[in-house]
């Protein structure tokens, strides 16, 4: 089953540079990309629901942070993993995308590590979903 | 009435009228001796009175006091009469208080002891005889000793008393005597009329030893004598006072008196000087001009000339002598009177006046001199002066400019705190914006850098003309080196601004060291690097653990970069400094020569411009130190030389802190942690 990954990002070399490396390095990953945030909200709108979203921060007319906003507060959506793209070094940005997102990756980053940490997400998850469909048959 | 019984009568009334008469006398002059005569008299009248009533007198005494007054009354007289010439030939003061005193205590003795029955009739006789014999011795010294008139009256006058007792006592045991009445009677009248004559008689009839002025001459003598004493005191006192020396001779020039002004002056007292001659009080030279003097003086020419007289100290004392003669009633040559004033005092003065002269007149050279400078100066003053206005209307003008420009500058001075003010925040804020340049500069280099990153090992994978591999090897390194500068850039920046803040905690160093390494090993998985960490446990310090991972990532990457031995050996030490830990990252590299330790830590700075290698930033050790100075530590480096390794030195603080600060720095850290991990 091939997975979607869907990036989200303002620079769109960024976007090809990963449909590119993420492709190469990774068998079977369908990437899409959207060029902002409202971009990123009409093809989930669309029903396209990805498997992971890797989510710039700074963006203009709508940040990234408004966008993990709707996205988490939308139930159908907010079970999607985000892992944070950004190139702010300061301490609030890391703590902020660690802690709300799933993982953060600061830019420019290797391909390698960021296909590392996309598949620690997908196992989290996994594990999440098995202990989640187990739970229910549980009084 | 018998006759002699009148006779007696008569004599008592008489002495009563004499007596009277006495101390009118004495009222009039206050002369004692006329009261004695006057209680002298009176009992002997009461005598007199007695013999007239009980005449003839009772031979057997009787125990009667009339009687005993009648022996009595008889011896007052002669005891009075006995005082005065005593004190006439003995006491010479004239005013007769003491004999009147004596007279009286005889006079109340005699009473006594004739009332006590003591004097029987022979110690009554021969005691009367004794006093009247004094009398009679007295009145003859005087007369013989001092010629005085009245002595003859007083002699006669105690004759006439004594024959009259004499007669009385004979005819008192051989009664009815008629001659022997007679004779009493008529002795005692003329002793007392010899008595009057002495007091009584008019003093104009002999005034120089007059009878009857006896007493009252004596007393005007007295009264004149004690004038003339003043007047000679009052004269004495003057002279004695007069500011000039009087100097009396005689004509053998000997001293007779001096005054106290010569006294004072010479030197001598007034014994030494009388007596002795005037001239031997000067020296010869003197003598001889004095000598001529006097005998112009004797000649009775008065004459005033200067002398210099000597004193009894040896010195010498200018005088001025004003000397004239004195003659005698008969124009007859006496002595002289010299005056003389002390010139001393006048020779000296006049000779300080010539000083002074002389002075004066070299003063008045002086002031001449000074009053040439002054003109000169007065000249250099006005001169002085019309500068002096000049520059005054040069210093006004300047006051004026001085005065807009103060006022320009209270204007600028209440803007300039408001300025500065501005410019603090203008500043504040252009670093605040340097910041977000930077980082803003950061993150759009850091963006398009992305792609490439990830592009371009993937086109250089599938290259195969190895040509164009290589090529692409070179872009990608130089990438590399782009994003690596990127990044410290940022990194140096971020510990630039003043709003990162460092998440201390305690950590032992030792641990953390080794964690350190354990993490860093699979880097270096291929070179020959061999750690060393002697750091000791328990070194706990203070520390933000993503930076001091920073620090030692480029620490230990410098040293691998920097090394050259085919072994990399790199050890870690720590040692306790009071309240810090100095911490030593010694390798055994290339070393840094002494000319360039000062700039190893300059941003950009390369050691090795020829080895311009794409590993190396120039900003590894910047940050380094940087780092180090946010823990609030100091960082600096030795190095032997070239080729004999680097020892980087750098201090941590200890801990040191409340339990409750550990505490929250703890629940921080773990934020931390769990975000990096």
């Amino acid at each position: 089953m091939a997975r979607t990954i869907l990036v989200v990002d303002d620079n769109p070399d960024v976007i090809n540079s990963l449909k590119i490396g993420l492709e190469d390095a990774t068998q079977g990953y369908r990437i899409l990309g959207a060029e902002n945030g409202q971009k990123c909200l009409e093809l989930l709108q669309d029903n396209i629901i990805p498997d992971i979203i890797l989510l710039d921060i700074m963006m203009p007319q709508m940040s990234g942070w408004e966008v993990f906003d709707r996205i988490k507060n939308n139930p159908s959506w907010n079970k999607i993993p985000i892992i944070f793209l950004t190139a702010r070094t300061d301490r609030t940005a890391k703590n902020a995308g660690g802690f709300l997102g799933d993982d953060y990756i600061e830019k420019p980053f290797e391909i390698i590590d960021l296909k590392n940490r996309i598949e620690i997400v997908f196992q989290n998850k996994n594990s999440k979903r098995s202990s989640e469909t187990k739970n229910p048959s549980k009084p | 009435m018998d006759i002699a019984t009148f006779f007696w009568f008569v004599l008592s009334i008489f002495i009563i009228c004499l007596s009277l008469l006495l101390f009118y006398l004495f009222l009039k002059d206050r002369d004692f001796r006329k009261i004695m005569m006057t209680l002298g008299m009176l009992p002997s009248a009461f005598t007199f009175l007695y013999l007239g009533v009980k005449f003839p007198p009772v031979v057997q005494p009787e125990n009667t006091l009339s009687y005993f007054i009648f022996r009595w009354g008889v011896f007052p007289i002669i005891i009075s009469i006995c005082f005065i010439l005593l004190d006439r030939l003995f006491y010479k003061k004239k005013d007769f208080k003491l004999p009147f005193v004596m007279f009286f205590l005889f006079y109340i003795l005699s009473f006594i002891l004739v009332l006590a029955h003591i004097f029987d009739e022979i110690i009554y006789s021969s005691s009367l005889i004794f006093i009247t014999l004094i009398v009679v011795v007295l009145c003859v010294t005087l007369l013989i000793k001092e010629r005085i008139f009245s002595s003859w009256l007083f002699l006669l006058s105690i004759c006439c008393f004594a024959i009259g007792g004499i007669a009385l006592n004979i005819y008192m045991n051989e009664t009815e005597h008629v001659a022997n009445t007679t004779l009493t009677l008529f002795s005692f009248f003329l002793g007392y009329v010899f008595l009057v004559l002495i007091f009584g008689l008019p003093s104009s009839i002999n005034e120089k030893e007059g009878i009857g002025v006896y007493f009252t001459i004596e007393n005007k003598l007295k009264k004149a004598e004690a004038a003339l004493n003043e007047s000679e005191q009052k004269y004495r006192q003057v002279v004695e006072n007069l500011k000039e020396g009087i100097w009396v001779l005689d004509k053998n020039d000997s001293t007779t008196y001096v005054n106290s002004f010569i006294v004072e002056m010479l030197g001598y007292t007034t014994d030494e000087i009388t007596g002795k001659c005037f001239f031997e009080f000067m020296d010869d030279n003197w003598k001889k001009i004095v000598e001529e003097k006097m005998k112009q003086i004797v000649q009775g020419i008065e004459s005033e000339y200067e002398v210099e007289f000597f004193r009894k100290n040896k010195t010498g004392i200018s005088a001025n002598v004003n000397m004239s003669p004195l003659f005698d009633e008969n124009g007859k040559y006496i002595g002289a009177l010299a005056g003389i004033q002390d010139i001393s005092y006048r020779k000296t003065m006049e000779s300080e006046l010539h000083e002074k002269l002389d002075k004066l007149q070299k003063g008045e050279l002086a002031t001449l001199n000074i009053m040439e400078d002054l003109q000169n100066t007065i000249g250099a003053l006005t001169i002085a002066e019309t500068e002096i206005r000049q520059k005054n209307e040069e210093l006004l003008m300047m006051n004026q400019e001085l005065n807009v420009t103060r006022a320009e500058l209270s204007i600028l001075n209440q803007n300039l705190e408001v300025k500065v003010k501005e410019r603090t925040a203008d500043v504040e804020k252009l670093l605040k914006q340097k910041d977000e340049f930077v980082s803003q500069l950061g993150h759009d280099l850091k963006t398009p850098l992305t792609p490439l990153n990830v592009l371009l090992p993937i086109i250089k994978e599938r290259e195969q003309d190895p040509q164009q591999k290589e090529l692409l090897g070179t872009v990608y390194n130089n990438v590399l080196y782009m994003k690596n500068l990127v990044m410290k850039t940022l990194t140096l920046a971020q510990l630039n601004s003043p709003n990162t803040v460092l998440s201390l905690q305690e950590i032992d160093l030792s641990v953390h060291i080794h964690n350190i390494l354990d993490m860093e090993r699979p880097f270096f998985q291929g070179k020959n690097v061999i750690f060393e960490n002697n750091i000791p446990s328990d070194t706990v310090v203070q520390i933000d653990l993503i930076q001091i991972r920073e620090l030692f990532d480029n620490l230990i990457s410098n040293a691998i970069k920097y090394s050259q031995n085919d072994e990399v050996k790199i050890s870690f030490d720590a040692k306790q400094m009071n309240d810090c830990y100095v911490v030593l990252v010694k390798d055994n590299g290339i070393g840094i020569e002494a000319n360039q330790i000062q700039y190893v830590f300059d941003e950009f700075y390369k050691a090795d411009y020829s080895r311009h290698d794409l590993q190396s930033t120039g900003l590894g050790l910047s940050i380094c130190k940087r780092i180090v100075e946010k823990h609030g530590g100091r960082m600096w480096v030795e190095s032997e030389g070239k080729g004999k390794g680097t020892t980087f030195f750098f201090t941590l603080k200890s801990h040191k802190r409340s339990s409750g600060e550990k505490n929250i720095n703890a629940n921080a850290n773990e934020v931390s942690i769990n975000t990096v991990v």
